[in-house]
């Protein structure tokens, strides 16, 4: 019976003191905060602890949510704002490590990638594959647009930028995703040749 | 073709006018190029659309809710502030400023010096730096300063507690 609750009324019990309602609100987001945090720092790791960060954050301000949008938008300002704050630092933090490092990690992953068997691929692996290769802020309007089913108007509304902005950059994502997935298949076929 | 891709994009979220939906229509009858661009895009927006949502692992939410549990319950505002609050603090401010106008307004000397002539009134001078007023004056400071302290005692409290927390 839970599940058919509302956001809105989950967010007034939370404010009436029922903490326990926001464990629905987690349980209905936490999948789609998840997911985004982790199209932006490409790590599950550090995508947890954005999302962990980001519903904490969204607790202490639930008072200040307006309704005058829909509650996951709001929740994904805060996912975006949360994760630019952790990658700035991080940053920040890893500025340090050199090259050899990243050079070992980079051999790792691709060696670990050729080493799939090209049959137990399926279309969807080579798409989230390509979403990977995007900058984070062409993989971040694609999940908003196609699983966070938000508008152009509500992507604008969470990123903080101008809708026009927002259909121009979706437009651009899209066309280097194509030609990722295309990259992606043509190396496939070599690798098989 | 770049436009072309646009227009087909379009097209599969629903954001075309009438005119492009019959260009798109007649394209793909007539123009054997476009179609394959069309199935190749409408391929891809299937795929996407079609992705399933990432997993975090299976303590995130307990993990969450225990932080949560330690959080103080978020208050609206208006229940932090009553209404009685702020109407008091009005009171109180309307009501000084009335006593101090009316002080001043019995304490003004009026003259007039013929029927004709305006009113004239002198403003009574108050002795700063008579005993008494020496006294509120340092009385108010020393009050001032005492709020300020605790505010910034307040302050620096909650920044550290917020700090401590988010390195646990």
């Amino acid at each position: 019976m839970r599940d058919d609750k509302s956001d809105i009324d989950l967010i007034s019990q939370v404010l009436q003191g029922d903490k326990m309602a926001y464990a629905q609100i987690i349980k209905q987001h936490q999948r789609f905060v998840f997911t985004l945090a982790l199209r932006f720092s490409k790590c599950r790791e550090d995508a947890e602890e954005i999302a962990q960060d980001s519903f904490i954050k969204a607790f202490r301000a639930l008072h200040t949510f307006k309704q005058n949008s829909k509650f996951s938008t709001w929740l994904y300002s805060i996912v975006y704002t949360t994760t630019m704050t952790f990658l700035r630092k991080k940053r920040l933090d890893t500025q340090s490590i050199d090259d050899e490092t990243s050079l070992i990690q980079l051999e790792a992953y691709s060696s670990d990638h050729t080493i799939i068997d090209v049959e137990h691929k399926s279309k969807m692996q080579f798409v989230n594959l390509a979403i990977s290769q995007l900058s984070t802020i062409d993989a971040a309007i694609i999940t908003l647009f196609y699983q966070g089913e938000q508008s152009l108007e509500e992507i604008a509304q969470a990123l903080g930028m101008e809708s026009n902005t927002v259909k121009v950059k979706l437009h651009r994502a899209r066309q280097r995703l194509r030609e990722k997935i295309e990259g992606i298949l043509k190396q496939e076929v070599r690798d098989l040749l | 073709m770049n436009n072309f891709e646009q227009i087909i994009w379009n097209y599969l979220d629903g954001h075309v006018s009438v005119e492009e939906k019959k260009l798109i229509e007649q394209l793909l009858k007539s123009d054997a190029e476009f179609l394959s661009l069309f199935e190749e895009i409408k391929s891809i927006h299937l795929q996407i659309s079609a992705l399933d949502l990432d997993e975090p692992s299976m303590s995130f939410g307990r993990n969450l809710m225990e932080k949560i549990q330690l959080e103080h319950s978020p208050v609206p505002q208006k229940s932090l502030l009553g209404k009685w609050f702020i109407n008091g603090i009005a009171v109180f401010f309307l009501s000084a400023i009335l006593f101090v106008l009316g002080i001043l307004f019995f304490k003004i000397e009026w003259s007039q010096s013929s029927e004709t002539d305006w009113f004239e009134f002198t403003i009574p001078q108050f002795a700063l730096d008579s005993s008494s007023y020496s006294f509120l004056i340092n009385l108010f400071v020393f009050v001032d300063i005492i709020v300020v302290l605790y505010f910034f005692d307040v302050f620096f409290s909650k920044r550290i507690k917020s700090k401590n927390d988010h390195n646990l």
